[in-house]
């Protein structure tokens, strides 16, 4: 469920993309870039519980502004005596960029950049073997916690750069400082995070993005040759 | 220069984001879920706190009982923790002296998660209580949600 609603936002996020980049055609050093965030691959390492991978995509609309969007996936899975908990979900986040530095070399696109997003996440979390310790009446082992589907809304303000690393390929990072808008409820449970943003239990945060980017160059717009005698 | 630049931005978002993960803070919940019970008095006119020292606090359960608390001080109310076991529990409170008094809780409870770090907990309900009058004359439910927090569930009239 969560793989199809993922699919969809990617699907929908390069129609939105692709159809920019037709009417994009002012400058010779424009292009659509796909990235991937690198930091996603050091997130188990750091942290066993949380797996995931977010793709990025930006183009150039006017210059100097970027329609930037973002989508990916997240699981977040532990175990404690208490109970085992599990989660998963996708996100999308859509938002501009706008580019405050000059170009330093004329064939690649160099950035530094702030910009604001929009997130959203569709997620699910349940939890079983639960297990409540009473010392003085005794231990109860209470029924499951069944799946719940929950959706968040946040707003990012995201502050970074990009250089070209070689021929199309770019390296970039940004940080982000996140404030959640809204956090569906389940009574019996509050969710440990949301796909996309963060830790559940807070309404600011933080988070950083490391991505490898490829731009697609689109064709320099060439000037059509004036015809003799005629105006 | 750019490989150093990136190299220094690849450390750096590094950094930011091993700082911008927050482990597992520690629970800070040590009590429990408990039912919060304070003690009055009436001298005919007006009622009034009332302590009482040398309480001790037992739970019984069939022909067992468990120590729960002691309170060598004067105190004007007591904790009670509730039985997940069962929808009733039976507390004696013994006084030092002469004969102990026997209240039973009846509720209803549900599981709720307190916290990720704390984990679950129960919480109770009450639908009624009742007790011996050696000492005590009478109680009356002031709360009937049972969570966590000093708000006085029950009051204890002797």
């Amino acid at each position: 469920m969560a793989m199809k609603k993922t699919l969809k936002y990617i699907f929908s996020t390069l129609i939105v993309l692709l159809s920019l980049t037709v009417s994009a055609q002012t400058a010779s050093r424009n292009g659509l870039s796909l990235g991937v965030d690198l930091s996603r691959i050091a997130v188990p390492f750091i942290d066993s519980t949380r797996y995931g991978w977010e793709a990025l995509a930006d183009i150039q609309i006017v210059p100097n502004v970027f329609v930037a969007a973002e989508v990916g996936s997240q699981t977040s899975r532990f175990s404690k005596p208490e109970y085992h908990y599990s989660s998963s979900g996708a996100y999308a986040r859509l938002g501009v960029d706008y580019n405050f530095i000059k170009h330093l070399d004329d064939k690649s696109e160099d950035k530094i950049f702030i910009g604001a997003r929009l997130g959203f996440s569709s997620f699910y979390h349940d939890a079983d073997n639960l297990l409540v310790r009473d010392s003085i009446w005794g231990d109860i082992n209470p029924q499951p916690i069944p799946v719940k589907w929950l959706t968040s809304g946040w707003t990012e303000v995201a502050l970074g750069m990009r250089a070209r690393l070689i021929n199309n390929f770019y390296l970039g990072w940004s940080v982000r400082a996140k404030i959640r808008m809204w956090l569906g409820k389940d009574e019996r449970m509050s969710p440990f995070s949301i796909p996309g943003y963060g830790k559940a239990n807070v309404k600011n945060t933080f988070g950083v993005n490391y991505s490898l980017y490829y731009m697609i160059p689109l064709r320099k717009k060439t000037d059509v040759p004036k015809e003799s005698g005629t105006q | 220069m750019k490989i150093k630049i990136h190299t220094f931005l690849l450390i750096l978002a590094v950094v930011l984001f091993v700082a911008s993960c927050d482990p597992y803070s520690p629970c800070e919940d040590t009590d429990g879920v408990q039912a919060n019970l304070g003690f009055y008095s009436f001298n005919g006119k007006t009622l009034a706190d009332t302590s009482l020292a040398s309480l001790k606090i037992y739970a019984i359960d069939g022909d067992s009982s468990v120590f729960i608390q002691e309170y060598t001080q004067k105190v004007n109310k007591i904790n009670v923790p509730l039985s997940m076991v069962a929808d009733t529990s039976v507390v004696c409170i013994t006084y030092g002296k002469g004969s102990p008094d026997t209240l039973k809780f009846y509720y209803t409870q549900f599981t709720r998660l307190v916290s990720h770090e704390c984990g679950f907990a129960n919480f109770y309900t009450l639908t009624g209580i009742e007790t011996t009058t050696h000492l005590i004359d009478s109680v009356k439910i002031r709360k009937y949600l049972v969570e966590y927090g000093d708000e006085e569930n029950i009051k204890i009239y002797f």
